[in-house]
């Protein structure tokens, strides 16, 4: 566990010395939420309605801005070496890069969720606290699948392009769940979230233990 | 509806296979290419 | 030869199969002659998309596990063979889609499927073709592919409860298996399909042999230099 809380500490170290991470994922979350209140204003469309799929295409997206530097960051400056001679097992090195990239991620999220909230007129009640915890389940989801294929593309020319080409189809079960979880908690209907939050519990689970187990053949050299 | 769907699908057909054959000649072309290059040099 | 002898089959099959399509089977009440469609479909999507992904699993999974490289190959075919077959799949089912449902897509559980299914094997091949080295390409696309094709079980999952919870927009399609003459001809397509399968792989297979042998010569020509 010691090595684990090592990793997470050292990128989090990073972070508060460069802050490029958090602020880009910040800002790239809050400009697309501008840009679909631009976009979406007149159409004079319910904003429950279109609030859902908004917030999911702000915080995917802003998530593979953070993750593209996560792993890039260790290529490029050759310390994937150093941590791969570290005494740890790969898949705890996996598991720290994903706990490091969650907890960024989250940070983020839950600046741009206010945003979100004030920009469309919405009341902070239960309904905040719901969103909040579906995006935790989301983002787990989205982190798990995101860190390996980060470590994929950071090896591959063109790292930038690579990431999002080969992340948004496989998460597209995340999207779906979160997406409509979050519009059934939104309109305050009768909520039966359970199979969605399974789905979204699922993903996570079944990411974490696929990827454990094969990332040492994604980092080997 | 109906033969326009089977065109199309033999068209995605033979275009793969077309790009197929182009693709086999020109790399047999290529190793018989490269074949007789080394086998000059010792 | 052997891709000689399977390119022979499949066109001997394909003859009695399209006849049976257009002229031996009953035209189907409800929805005419566009249900003649389905006979191409169904096989398209079965061995096409399906088999793809389980052929591109047990590659990518061979690789990782022995490590050697004609289970890359095998992958990249069946890659392959997903995106020309999915793609050709989708085709035939927007063309059958129009005039039955009046949309070109409708947002339905195997259609989704279909169209993630497509994007994945289409960035399996875009992630090879990013990797010039040869060891690392096999290895890293392994572990793509292992983890594409563990997404396909949740995504159906996650699509396919989307769907029952709102209503329907759409009647099912089939009602195939009814007629005797119908399930004859299904098969018989389903035959025709698969061997076509097995010979544009076997045909992709030969071809991607050649080009390991071209690239390791290329080498060894630079290298004498």
């Amino acid at each position: 566990m010691k090595p684990l809380t090592a990793i997470v500490f050292k990128d989090i170290v990073i972070e508060m010395r460069s802050k490029e991470s958090i602020s880009s994922m910040l800002m790239f979350g809050i400009l697309v939420l501008v840009i679909f209140m631009f976009a979406f204003e007149s159409s004079g469309l319910e904003k429950t309605v279109i609030g859902p799929g908004e917030l999911w295409v702000a915080f995917s997206f802003a998530a593979i801005l953070g993750l593209n530097r996560s792993l890039a960051m260790e290529i490029d400056n050759d310390c994937l070496q150093g941590l791969l001679l570290a005494p740890l097992g790969r898949g705890e090195l996996y598991l720290g890069k994903v706990a490091s990239n969650f907890a960024f991620m989250i940070i983020a999220e839950f600046i741009v969720l206010p945003v979100f909230f004030i920009l469309n007129n919405l009341s902070f009640d239960q309904r905040f606290i719901g969103i909040a915890g579906i995006s935790i389940l989301g983002t787990l989801g989205i982190s798990a699948v995101g860190t390996i294929l980060s470590t994929i593309s950071a090896n591959t020319r063109m790292k930038e392009v690579m990431l999002p080409i080969l992340q948004i189809p496989l998460s597209v079960p995340v999207i779906i769940a979160a997406v409509e979880a979050t519009s059934q908690i939104l309109n305050n209907e009768k909520p039966e979230i359970s199979a969605w939050l399974t789905i979204l519990a699922g993903f996570s689970i079944v990411y974490l233990t696929v990827s454990y187990l094969v990332f040492e053949f994604a980092v080997e050299e | 509806m109906n033969n326009r769907a089977f065109t199309l699908v033999a068209i995605v057909f033979f275009i793969h296979n077309w790009v197929m054959s182009s693709r086999q000649a020109r790399l047999e072309k290529k190793l018989e290419e490269l074949k007789n290059q080394l086998k000059d040099r010792p | 030869m052997k891709v000689k002898i399977l390119a022979i089959l499949s066109v001997i099959t394909m003859i009695p199969a399209l006849y049976m399509i257009f002229l031996f089977a009953p035209t189907e009440a409800t929805q005419g002659n566009a249900q003649r469609i389905f006979y191409i479909h169904v096989p398209l999507a079965v061995v096409g998309a399906y088999g793809s992904a389980i052929m591109l699993f047990i590659g990518c999974l061979g690789f990782l596990i022995t490590r050697d490289l004609k289970w890359d190959r095998f992958a990249a075919c069946s890659a392959e063979m997903g995106v020309v077959f999915t793609a050709a799949q989708l085709l035939t089912a927007m063309m059958w889609a129009k005039p039955i449902w009046g949309t070109w897509y409708a947002f339905d559980s195997r259609g989704t499927l279909q169209i993630v299914l497509l994007l994945i094997y289409i960035a399996y091949f875009m992630l090879r073709s990013y990797l010039p080295d040869r060891e690392k390409r096999a290895k890293l696309c392994g572990v793509f592919g292992l983890l594409g094709m563990v997404d396909v079980p949740i995504n159906y999952l996650s699509i396919y409860l989307f769907r029952t919870q709102h209503p329907q927009p759409v009647i099912s399609p089939g009602g195939g298996g009814v007629d005797p003459d119908m399930a004859k001809t299904l098969l018989m397509s389903f035959i025709a399909i698969t061997l076509l399968y097995a010979y544009v792989f076997v045909r992709r297979l030969t071809i991607a042999k050649v080009e390991e042998e071209v690239d390791y010569l290329t080498q060894v020509a630079l290298a004498n230099e």
